[in-house]
This record gives C-alpha cells, sequence and structure tokens, in this order.
C-alpha cells in the first residue's frame, strides 16, 4: 500500500509532528486516566507515531485514533509570545466527552506550559524573527485525521 | 453511587437473606431432624450477607476528593518534567501535603521516597490550585505550576479543566456561596524547607 506524508504535516516538518503526538497524548493522559480509565491503552496507541512500513500497526493506530475520536471532539496546538520578554508559550486545547451519549457535557481541557525558541515550529519562528508578532495555531485532530486517512 | 439499581436490587437481596435467617432462628427453638444441615445452611447465608456488605460499601464510598484528582493530574505532569515515575510523585505530595503515611486519604499507598521528596522540593518552585465557579454551575479548576531548579529561569505550566458543581471540595464550595467569591485559590503547602 502506498504511503505519503500528507502535505499538512509535511509542511511542519515530521520530527515536530513526532512530538506533537507526544505533547498532545500527555495533554489528554491525566484526564483519560481520571475520566476514562479503560482508555489509556488506546490513548497511547492513538498518538503513536507511524511506521511507515507497519501496515498492520498503522490499521491499530488508525482504529484506535477512531475510538479516541469519538470522546476527542477537537484538540488545537497554539503557540504565543509570553508576557515576559523571550518568552514563548504552548498552549494545548482539548474538548473532551466524559462518555459517549449523545448529550454528555464537553469538557474544555487546556494545558499551558513556557516553552524554548528550539521548541517553536519553524515557520513561526521565521514569522518572530520577520517582527511579526501573532500567534500560531495548529488543529492537531484535523491533521491526525487527515494522515490516517487513505 | 448509593442508589444505582446495583445498590437496590443488592439491598433487598440482603433484606431478604436476613429474614430467612431470622426465621431460621425462631425455628430453631424446637430441635429437629435435619437441623445440623441447618447450621451449614445458615454459615453459609451469614458469610453471603457479609459479603453483600462489603460490595454494598464499595458502591457507596464516596467519591474520590478533588485533592486526590489534582495530586493524580501533578504526578502525571511531573513525569516528563522531572523524570520522576508519577506513582512515586503522587506518594510523595500525598505525604507532602499532609496527609501522614497510611492515613485514609489512600490507605494502602506504599511510603513515598525521600529522594523524590527532596527532588520536588528543589524543583518545584511552587504549586497552586484555583477554582473559579459560579453556585450550581459547572466551574473550571486550573493548576498552576512553577519549577525549575534553577532560579533564574523558573518555567510555567497550567491545566485548566472544567470541573462540575459537585467535584469543587465543600469548603471551595461553601466560600462561593457564602462570601460570593467568583475563585478561590489554594496553594499546595509543599513544605520547602
Amino acid at each position: 500500500m502506498a504511503f505519503f506524508i500528507p502535505l499538512i504535516i509535511m509542511a511542519i516538518g515530521l520530527a515536530l509532528w513526532n512530538r506533537i503526538m507526544v505533547w498532545a497524548r500527555e495533554q489528554l493522559f491525566p484526564w483519560v486516566a481520571e475520566h476514562l480509565p479503560w482508555m489509556t491503552e488506546t490513548v497511547k496507541l492513538a498518538f503513536t507515531a507511524l511506521d511507515k512500513y507497519a501496515t498492520a500497526a498503522r490499521r491499530n493506530v488508525k482504529a484506535a485514533w477512531k475510538q479516541l475520536r469519538s470522546y476527542l471532539l477537537e484538540q488545537v496546538i497554539e503557540f504565543e509570545k509570553g508576557v515576559a520578554p523571550n518568552t514563548y508559550v504552548r498552549r494545548m486545547t482539548a474538548l473532551m466527552k466524559n462518555h459517549l451519549s449523545g448529550d454528555a457535557p464537553v469538557k474544555r481541557i487546556v494545558v499551558e506550559e513556557d516553552v524554548a525558541w528550539d521548541d517553536l515550529p519553524e515557520k513561526y519562528r521565521k514569522s518572530l524573527v520577520a517582527g511579526d508578532g501573532g500567534s500560531y495555531r495548529m488543529d492537531v485532530t484535523r491533521m491526525r485525521d487527515q494522515e490516517l486517512e487513505e | 453511587m448509593p442508589d444505582t439499581t446495583a445498590g437496590k436490587s443488592l439491598r433487598s437481596a440482603r433484606d431478604m437473606i436476613e429474614k430467612a435467617l431470622r426465621e431460621m432462628a425462631d425455628k430453631s427453638v424446637l430441635p429437629k431432624p435435619g437441623a445440623e444441615r441447618g447450621v451449614v445452611g445458615k454459615i453459609a447465608l451469614r458469610h453471603i450477607l457479609k459479603m453483600i456488605d462489603v460490595v454494598i460499601a464499595a458502591l457507596e464510598a464516596p467519591p474520590e476528593s478533588d485533592s486526590i484528582v489534582v495530586y493524580g493530574i501533578l504526578a502525571e505532569e511531573c513525569e516528563p518534567v522531572l523524570g520522576l515515575s508519577a506513582g512515586d510523585v503522587f506518594s510523595a505530595l500525598v505525604e507532602m501535603c499532609g496527609e501522614p503515611h497510611g492515613s485514609s486519604i489512600r490507605p494502602e499507598l506504599p511510603r513515598a521516597k525521600q529522594a523524590v521528596i527532596d527532588t520536588l522540593r528543589r524543583e518545584i518552585v511552587a504549586v497552586t490550585v484555583e477554582y473559579r465557579a459560579r453556585p450550581g454551575e459547572t466551574g473550571v479548576r486550573i493548576i498552576e505550576m512553577l519549577y525549575g531548579a534553577d532560579r533564574q529561569k523558573v518555567r510555567r505550566k497550567r491545566i485548566k479543566q472544567e470541573i462540575d458543581w459537585g467535584d469543587i471540595p465543600e469548603d471551595v464550595r461553601a466560600r462561593i456561596i457564602r462570601d460570593g467569591d467568583e475563585g478561590v485559590t489554594l496553594s499546595l503547602p509543599l513544605g520547602r524547607v
């Protein structure tokens, strides 16, 4: 089966993408351990980096992601300047359901962390260097959906 | 959860067995042939009764207090940042925050390792937990951890989660209702030396 990296992920670089998968998993893990403890293995698998040659592993990751996706409505990562000069903040926001029924309340989980310059996406670093003070946002769930599409 | 279907049916089963045991006791006043079998049956029923009590107690146990949940989240967060195992950090946090070893919060918890306590005291500058809510409504719990052994370069991590009104600690809820506070901030007593 042909394997290709979707353009959207190629644009940010595979190394950063794999790091994003780790951050995304770490963000959801405490919450899942508390509210959906039977899902902990699924969450680990859902954010596993894809090995381009292992089709079977890819299938498992895809199944886990699909299962997680029925609880995880959206996960977004944002980078922006911190309050102090030369500081940067990484903020991940996830919208999660506690259980599957249609009217289950959706809870927002936000993890904000100071990060180093090296942890910023290259595109964002470039715009900072160019003097643009804006922020940078990535829709992790949508990108992962695309990555796992065939 | 005291009023679940499981809880209700267990309790009615319990009542039936108790009634049967009472009737057996009444009848056994007059010794009858086969009385020994009755004794065995009674012992078995008493056993079942005890088991049901244990299950009912487990079903009715109060849900974990929010401080346990906070320690759990912090432990998970410390694992990648400080390179300590989440289990070790959890035991250490429970002891550092004034729950002596073997107390009711988690009686089965292993004793905290001194080395882990030392690392946490050295690396963590402060942890605050803030609850923001209006009475009866879904609120927010914000955990903020400042860490970094080198005090020149302290890093910050914030974990913000929506929380049901009922899961907010009772004293915090009381302050929100009584004093009209919309936010209550607690800081974890990490016992810096």
